[in-house]
C-alpha cells in the first residue's frame, strides 16, 4: 500500500477571506495564494518539495489517474479507463482524446496529448540512455524512491492512444504511484521542439502541460503567474489568473490576508488560529493532514526488548498535553501509524490511556524517575513539535536536543539526520527515536523493511493538523 | 592615487583567498546532507545515496574539494545549485538588484535624516532634542529587526493601510526585468503607476533595514561634529565672522564626514545581515531570502558562491569607501 502526499497544502490548515466568495471574482481580478516557499524548479519529477508539486504538477500539469480531491481515491484523469493483467504484471492505459496541451510564445503544439507523450515522461526517467534523462541534472529522485527502477520493466505504444506498462512483479500500490507528482506528463513534441531551437533547458524552465493553468511568468523568490488553460480538458477554470506570492513568513502571510493582499495562504502559524476563526472576514479551513508524529522503539535494544517498558512508556506520555501545549490544540491523538483518512486505517486498535500510575505497575518497576520526568514533564518540553513546513518546523528532534544530555547518559537525545540512518549500523545504541511522517508515503511492504525501520514499532502517536 | 589604489586592491587578493577558506569550511561544517534534502520521504537506497555524493564530488576529502573549488573560481565558475541545477551566478544576478535596490534606499534614508538629526543634536548639545534623538537612536540601535518589521506592517499596512504589506510591486504590475532595479525598470517603461507602486513597496523595508544605519549614522555624526565643533580652525572661521551656516555646512561638516563615511562603509555589512531578516519579512526576493533557503536546503555551491559574492561586494564597498576616504582627506591618500 503506497499512499501518497494528498495535496497536503489544501487538505491541511488554511485560511481565506470572505472577499472572493461574497461576490463573485471578475474575471479580471487574479487569485492571490500566498505560497509558502519558493518552487526548487517547474519539471515536478526533478524536484521532491510539496511546494514545488503546489507551483507545478498541480496546476500546470495531469497525470494518467490522478487523485480525488480531499481523499486517496483515485479517478481517470489522462487515462479514460485501464486493464490490469490477472497476473498484476500488465497495465494497459486507454489515453483520453482530444487533450490539449498549452501553447506558448515559444510553442504551438501541433496534436493533443498522445502515447509519445507518455512514453516521453516515464523514458526519460527510466532510460539512462534517453536523449533527456540527463537534462538539468537529470536526477530523478521520486521516481527512484518508488523503486520504478527495478519494477518497470517495459514501456509500450500499443497505438496512439493505448500505453502499456510491463512489470518485474506485481505491484499494488503501482497505479497511486501513477498519480503522483513525478508522474505528470510532459509534452514529447515540445522537448522535440526544444532541442530543435537549441535550448533544450527550457523544457524545464518554462513548462507545457495539460494542467488547468499555464505559466506566464516566474519572478525568482517574488511571483509566479499563471492564466488559464482555455482547452483545458475538464473545461476552462473559473479564475482567469492565478497569482502565487511567496510569503514564507507566517505572521506576514496572515497580515496580507487582512489586508486584503492575498485571498488564500496555507499553513497558518497554530497561534494565529483562534484570532482567524474569530474574524468574520475570514474563513479558516482545516482538514485531517496526511501526518503522524511517533516515538519508535529500537526494539532490539534494553529496555525497549521487553514489551511491558514499551507499554509503560505509552501510558506514561500525556498525548493530550503535548497536543494543546505544541500543537495548540491543532492535532489529535493517533493511535495507529497511519491516520484514519486511509482506507487501511484500523479503527478497531484500542489506544493506550494516560495513566502514570499504570505505567509505574505495567514497567514491572523498570520506569525510572528520570524517564518518568522527561515523559511526563511540562508538555512544553515534550519532545514533538510542529509547525509551519517552511520554517523546517518539523525538524525532528529541535526541540528534543533543546533539552540536552541526561547526566549518566543513560537517556541521551540527540539529533541524527536522516541521512545517517542509512548508515547507521545495528550496534547502534539508538533505542528510542522520535520521528514523524508527513504527507508523505508509508509502505507497510515487509520485503521493503529494511533493517532499520523494522526494528521500530510506532507508539505515542500524534496526528497534527486535525481538530 | 594611484599607487593608493594599487595598494588597496594588492590587499584585496589575500582577503578574497581568506574568505573563499572561510565560506568552504563554515558550509561543510554546517550539519546535516544536502542529500538528506534532494530525497523523499521515502529515503533512497545507500547505492543511489552514494552515487550522489560522488556526482556531487562529496565524497572526496574536503581539501581536495576546496582545491578543485578553487579551480572552478579561477575560471569563473561559482558552481551548480543542487536544488535547482542553474548556475549559481545567474541566481545571484537574478536576486542581487532587489538587494541592491533594498540597500541603497535604507542608506539614503539613513544618511538624509541621519546626517541632519546628527549635527542639529551637536549644536544642541544638552538640549531637549539631543536628547531626544539619542535615546531614540539607541532604541533604533537596539531594535530587533524582524520584530520592528511586523510593527511597522500592522500598523502602517494592516491598521492604516498605507502601504502593502510585502512583495516589491503590485501583482498586477508585470514589469520586465532589465535593469532588476524595479525603480528603474518601471521609470524606463514608462509606466508611473507600477513606478509609484514600487516606491510604496519600498518604503517600509527600507526604513526597517535603515533603522539601525540611521542610528548609527546619527550618533556618529554628533559625535565627530561635537569634536570638530570644538576645534581651532573653527573658532577662527567663526571669528573671522562667516555665517553659522558656512561654518557649520562646510568647514566643520567635511571634516566631521571623515568618521561617517567609515560608518557608512561598515554599515554595508550590517545591511547585508540585516537584508536577510527585512527580505524574510517583506518576502522581498533578494540575497539574504535565497541564502536563507539555500541553508534550509543544504545547498552547499549557493551557499558557497552566494557568500563569497556578498563579502566580494562588502570588500569593493569598503575598497570604495577607502577611495572616498581618500579624496577627503588628503593625508590618507599622501601617508600610502
Amino acid at each position: 500500500m503506497t499512499y501518497r502526499r494528498l495535496g497536503i497544502r489544501w487538505a491541511l490548515l488554511m485560511a481565506l477571506t470572505w472577499a472572493p466568495f461574497a461576490a463573485p471574482i471578475a474575471h479580471a481580478e487574479p487569485f492571490v495564494y500566498c505560497s509558502e516557499a519558493s518552487p526548487e524548479g517547474f519539471n515536478p519529477a526533478l524536484f521532491i518539495a510539496n511546494t514545488t508539486f503546489d507551483a507545478s504538477s498541480r496546476n500546470v500539469f495531469n497525470r494518467l489517474v490522478e487523485f480525488e480531491r480531499g481523499s486517496t481515491r483515485l479517478r481517470p484523469a489522462l487515462a479514460e479507463s485501464w486493464t490490469i493483467s490477472p497476473d498484476g504484471l500488465v497495465y494497459t492505459f486507454t489515453l483520453r482524446r482530444n487533450v490539449a496541451f498549452h501553447t506558448s510564445k515559444s510553442f504551438t503544439p501541433s496534436r493533443p496529448m498522445n502515447a509519445d507523450d507518455v512514453l516521453y515522461t516515464f523514458l526519460r526517467q527510466w532510460d539512462p540512455n534517453h536523449r533527456d534523462h540527463k537534462l538539468s541534472g537529470g536526477s530523478y529522485e521520486y521516481f527512484n524512491s518508488m523503486d520504478m527502477p527495478k519494477l518497470i520493466k517495459a514501456i509500450e505504444k500499443i497505438d496512439d492512444h493505448t500505453v502499456r506498462f510491463v512489470l518485474t512483479q506485481p505491484e499494488a500500490p503501482f497505479l497511486a504511484n501513477l498519480a503522483m507528482d513525478f508522474a505528470s506528463i510532459q509534452s514529447a513534441e515540445y522537448a522535440d521542439a526544444m532541442h530543435a531551437a537549441g535550448t533544450p533547458e527550457k523544457i524545464d524552465l518554462e513548462p507545457i502541460g495539460t494542467g488547468p493553468f499555464q505559466l506566464v511568468r516566474y519572478q525568482k523568490d517574488s511571483i509566479i503567474r499563471y492564466q488559464a488553460h482555455p482547452g483545458y480538458w475538464e473545461g476552462k477554470a473559473p479564475i482567469d489568473q492565478l497569482i502565487f506570492s511567496i510569503t514564507p513568513d507566517g505572521s506576514v502571510a496572515y497580515a496580507k490576508l487582512k489586508a486584503g493582499e492575498c485571498h488564500l495562504i496555507p499553513y497558518p502559524n497554530e497561534a494565529d488560529l483562534d484570532a482567524m476563526r474569530r474574524d468574520p472576514a475570514l474563513r479558516v479551513m482545516s482538514q485531517e493532514g496526511l501526518n503522524v508524529g511517533y516515538l519508535a522503539f529500537n526494539t532490539e535494544k534494553k529496555p525497549f526488548d521487553d514489551m511491558r517498558v514499551r507499554r509503560a512508556l505509552n501510558m506514561a506520555i500525556d498525548r493530550d498535553a503535548i497536543i494543546e501545549a505544541v500543537y495548540l490544540g491543532n492535532a489529535r491523538r493517533a493511535k495507529n501509524p497511519i491516520p484514519p483518512t486511509m482506507w487501511s486505517y484500523n479503527d478497531a486498535v484500542e489506544d493506550y490511556p494516560y495513566d502514570p500510575e499504570a505505567a509505574k505497575a505495567a514497567g514491572g518497576g523498570w520506569l525510572p524517575e528520570r524517564v518518568r520526568d522527561r515523559f511526563m514533564g511540562p508538555a512544553g518540553q515534550a519532545p514533538l513539535q510542529s509547525g509551519r513546513p517552511a520554517d523546517g518546523g518539523n525538524d525532528p528532534g529541535r526541540l528534543a536536543e533543546d533539552r540536552g544530555e541526561d547526566q549518566d547518559h543513560f537517556l541521551r537525545i540527540r539529533r541524527i539526520p536522516e541521512a545517517d540512518e542509512e548508515r547507521r549500523t545495528p550496534d547502534d545504541a539508538v533505542r528510542l527515536d522520535r520521528r514523524q511522517w508527513r504527507s508523505g508515503q508509508l509502505s507497510l511492504r515487509p520485503a521493503e523493511l529494511r533493517g532499520g525501520e523494522r526494528r521500530r514499532q510506532p507508539c505515542a502517536l500524534v496526528q497534527p493538523g486535525v481538530r | 592615487m594611484l599607487s593608493f589604489l594599487l595598494n588597496r586592491l594588492a590587499l584585496l587578493l589575500p582577503t578574497l583567498i581568506g574568505i573563499t577558506f572561510f565560506t568552504f569550511i563554515l558550509v561543510h561544517l554546517m550539519p546535516g546532507d544536502p542529500i538528506e534534502m534532494l530525497m523523499p520521504e521515502r529515503g533512497i537506497d545507500p547505492e543511489r545515496h552514494a552515487q550522489l555524493r560522488a556526482e556531487l564530488g562529496l565524497d572526496q576529502p574536503l581539501l581536495v574539494q576546496y582545491v578543485r573549488y578553487l579551480k572552478q573560481l579561477a575560471h569563473g565558475d561559482f558552481g551548480r545549485s543542487i536544488v535547482t541545477k542553474k548556475p549559481v551566478l545567474e541566481e545571484f544576478a537574478t536576486v542581487f538588484p532587489a538587494t541592491v535596490e533594498l540597500s541603497v534606499a535604507a542608506v539614503s534614508f539613513a544618511i538624509l535624516l541621519g546626517l541632519p538629526i546628527g549635527v542639529f543634536a551637536a549644536l544642541n548639545r544638552g538640549g531637549l532634542f539631543d536628547y531626544a534623538a539619542m535615546s531614540v537612536s539607541l532604541t533604533g540601535y537596539s531594535m530587533p529587526i524582524f520584530w520592528w518589521g511586523l510593527l511597522l506592517i500592522l500598523l502602517f499596512s494592516v491598521q492604516l493601510g498605507w502601504t502593502p504589506v510585502s512583495g516589491r510591486i503590485g501583482i498586477f504590475y508585470d514589469v520586465p526585468p532589465i535593469t532588476g532595479l524595479l525603480l528603474i525598470d518601471t521609470a524606463l517603461e514608462g509606466d508611473v503607476a507600477a513606478f509609484t507602486s514600487a516606491v510604496h513597496h519600498l518604503v517600509l523595508p527600507a526604513v526597517v533595514l535603515g533603522t539601525i544605519p540611521l542610528a548609527t549614522i546619527a550618533r556618529m555624526t554628533r559625535s565627530a561634529m561635537l569634536e570638530v565643533l570644538n576645534t581651532e580652525y573653527i573658532r577662527t572661521a567663526r571669528a573671522k565672522g562667516l555665517s553659522p551656516v558656512r561654518v557649520v555646512g562646510v568647514h566643520a561638516l567635511r571634516n566631521a564626514l571623515i568618521p561617517v563615511v567609515t560608518v557608512v562603509g561598515l554599515a554595508v555589512g550590517v545591511l547585508l545581515a540585516g537584508a536577510i531578516l527585512t527580505e524574510t519579512v517583506f518576502s522581498w526576493p533578494g540575497v539574504g531570502k535565497w541564502l536563507v533557503d539555500a541553508v534550509n536546503r543544504r545547498d552547499f555551491p549557493v551557499l558557497r558562491g552566494g557568500i563569497l559574492l556578498v563579502a566580494v561586494t562588502v570588500v569593493a564597498v569598503n575598497l570604495l569607501v577607502d577611495l572616498v576616504y581618500g579624496l577627503l582627506d588628503p593625508r590618507i591618500r599622501k601617508a600610502t
